[in-house]
């Protein structure tokens, strides 16, 4: 339904983009650019009394691995949003809506749950991230994988499947919790709610290690990814071994999204609004584009953010609760105007 | 005489396991000790037992009920109180209560929270109704978008009015903390499932579209918004007394029908039974996998519920749309879906 009328019949243009609308897209860019440095030297500064040097350090030290933990996480859901609404040829999706979080959610639990607080996997955080992300690519790449195999890439289907996996994965994590050792569950507890203040420098270097692995491993898929919009058929008379080239992809959307998960929790709907305020603005099928639109328009949204819920409303908002809240209106509005159009 | 044969056995498992969930539990109650008169035993069967029992056969019987009524109204098998805000706005409206009269009792609560439910659901079907989406799957994943973003509200509210604990025991349905005087609300369902039969014929012509409905002289808004309204109102008397408790709504009433089909009257019966054995067999495997602890049945329901939804699904994709009938007549809210 929509998503043929929203990416089919302007395809064409993405191939020969006139000159004009080039220049029109470099200008958006530095404007983005602009908007997302202003953002974070807002929010490195703001606040910080520079007359007194400790201070000034201790204020540093606190805020810089936050913003350097946000824009992973813009850059991570950003991608993967783009790269999967791509894949499925659905502007209306984002993993997380396919209860990829709660998963990840699920599977550390379940293994502080299966080998206890007092083994090395529990102890070491590092070695914690690696157990939970291995475990997350396998299992999220064979659940999914089976889900789309089944239901014949039915993009709707899959929707409500996850939707409703999402609650399932919830259930099994709640009914563990209830069913643990209350000293196991404080262990638990503080690090499943790894918030943006408490990351570890070792955490977000192994991060990046990884992200630069997933990027060099997908580097070719990547570059088809522009072929893979046009649909199936066409994509496979250009000559892309399409299922292999979708199974890479998607095992590499899950890890990303384990990562954001893994450093910040669950913030589902920030990948539906970064994803499409990248394609509204842009108007482009340039995947290079596109992904670093929506990277910005996330390192944006989540400092300005953050920055709002920190100044403004001194704390009293998770911004969980304002993304859930303001994402929810924006897809029903999606859904209203592509209604419309269509 | 096959379909007869089911109803009887349902009502056969319903009472052999009413019988052992009134069993069930940290204090051993013997049934000779019971009846020879024994003061404490007959106190525990009647204060905790007794009614824990009837919450959960009320709750069974007026969740699936009220799963039927939205599905026939909107001609859509995948609407229920879960997937059609009418549990989180009950939730709202129970936070209102709190907010505005911080001594209100449970009456003045399940008032506020049916009020919250009704409207709740009333928006959400003029949405879906409006934008007349082609394809079915499309109105539960708003329905459950909307739930979202009012159990969003809920939880900032609840949140800057540090309500977030006394709220959290209406967000996880459980049957430990019925007792006697606590819970007696949740009768409400009986006489609105009597009034629901009584109008069942009703329902399943508005399910059948507007024109066909106004050919066979039936109000179409009237009878529409007024289901809606009986759903909701017994959400709401539910979730006021127990908590929140998903998917029974949903998948009650689809199982029933894969055996007895779409006309209400002839389902009514059955899946009403069948509501009440579902809960009840998730009640008494809560109570029994950690005994002594037990955990919420919205948890058992959570898992059993949506490995269910998702077979069901499946096997429908697997078997083509006669497998389930997904569609009752003209769909209203789907439009003309092929």
């Amino acid at each position: 339904m929509m998503e043929k009328t929203m990416t089919m019949p302007k395809a064409k243009e993405a191939v020969t983009p006139s000159p004009a609308k080039r220049k029109r897209n470099t200008y958006k860019f530095v404007i983005l650019i602009a908007i997302a440095i202003l953002s974070v030297v807002l929010y490195m500064t703001v606040g910080v009394r520079f007359d007194n040097p400790r201070l000034l350090q201790y204020a540093m030290r606190l805020r810089i691995p936050k913003v350097i933990v946000m824009l992973i996480v813009a850059f991570c859901i950003g991608g993967a949003s783009m790269v999967f609404q791509s894949i499925i040829n659905n502007t209306i999706v984002t993993p997380c809506l396919l209860g990829m979080n709660s998963l990840y959610t699920l599977i550390h639990t379940a293994v502080l749950f299966f080998f206890g607080t007092g083994s090395l996997v529990a102890r070491n955080s590092n070695i914690s991230f690696e157990v939970d992300l291995l475990l997350m690519g396998i299992i999220a790449t064979f659940i999914y994988s089976y889900m789309f195999k089944k239901t014949k890439y039915n993009v709707l289907y899959v929707l409500l499947i996850g939707t409703v996996l999402t609650s399932f994965f919830t259930s099994v994590q709640t009914t563990m919790v209830r069913a643990m050792d209350p000293n196991e569950y404080d262990t638990l507890l503080a690090t499943l709610v790894a918030s943006f203040s408490n990351v570890n420098s070792e955490i977000i270097l192994l991060s990046v290690v990884m992200i630069a692995l997933v990027l060099f491993g997908l580097r070719k898929d990547l570059k088809v990814l522009d072929v893979i919009t046009l649909g199936k058929e066409q994509a496979i008379n250009l000559g892309v071994d399409y299922d292999r080239t979708i199974k890479r992809l998607l095992l590499g959307v899950v890890l990303l999204i384990a990562i954001a998960t893994a450093m910040v929790g669950p913030i589902s709907f920030l990948g539906l609004i970064i994803a499409n305020l990248a394609r509204q603005l842009l108007k482009t099928y340039r995947h290079s584009q596109l992904i670093l639109g929506s990277a910005l328009f996330g390192v944006v949204l989540l400092i300005g953010g953050q920055l709002i819920v920190e100044r403004l409303f001194v704390y009293s908002i998770p911004i969980s609760v304002f993304i859930t809240v303001g994402g929810g209106l924006y897809f029903l509005y999606l859904l209203y105007t592509q209604k419309r159009r269509g | 005489m096959k379909n007869s044969g089911i109803t009887v056995l349902l009502l056969i498992g319903i009472m052999v396991l009413s019988a052992f969930s009134l069993f069930v539990g940290v204090i051993n109650i013997s049934f000779t000790e019971l009846a020879t008169g024994d003061f404490d035993q007959l106190q525990i069967m009647f204060i905790s037992r007794l009614p824990r029992l009837l919450a959960i056969l009320c709750t069974g019987v007026g969740m699936s009920v009220a799963g039927l009524i939205m599905q026939q109204l909107c001609a859509n098998k995948f609407v229920s109180p879960t997937t059609g805000a009418t549990i989180s706005s009950a939730q709202f409206g129970i936070l209102l209560a709190f907010l505005f009269m911080p001594s209100s009792t449970i009456w003045s609560r399940a008032i506020f929270s049916a009020v919250c439910a009704i409207l709740g659901t009333w928006i959400f079907v003029w949405f879906v109704q409006r934008i007349q989406f082609k394809d079915i799957v499309m109105v539960p994943l708003v329905g459950i978008m909307f739930g979202n973003i009012i159990g969003g509200i809920t939880n900032y509210l609840a949140y800057q009015y540090s309500m977030t604990q006394a709220i959290s025991s209406w967000l996880v349905g459980s049957f430990s903390t019925v007792l006697r005087g606590r819970y007696e609300i949740v009768y409400l369902v009986v006489p609105l499932v009597v009034i629901a039969f009584i109008f069942a014929n009703h329902f399943n012509i508005v399910g059948m579209g507007k024109d066909f409905s106004k050919n066979l002289g039936v109000n179409y808004n009237l009878v529409l918004f007024a289901g809606l309204t009986i759903a909701a109102m017994i959400t709401a008397s539910v979730v006021v007394v127990v908590g929140s408790i998903s998917y029974i709504g949903l998948i009650v009433p689809n199982v029933a029908a894969m055996f007895k089909g779409d006309k209400i009257r002839g389902t009514l019966v059955d899946t009403v039974l069948f509501g009440a054995l579902f809960v009840l067999v998730c009640d008494i495997i809560g109570r029994l996998v950690i005994a002594p602890y037990e955990l919420p049945i919205e948890l058992i329901v959570g898992i059993l519920g949506s490995l269910i939804f998702i077979a069901l699904l499946i096997y429908r994709l697997g078997h083509g749309s006669k497998a389930i009938r997904i569609k009752a007549g003209k769909a209203a809210a789907g439009g003309n879906a092929q």
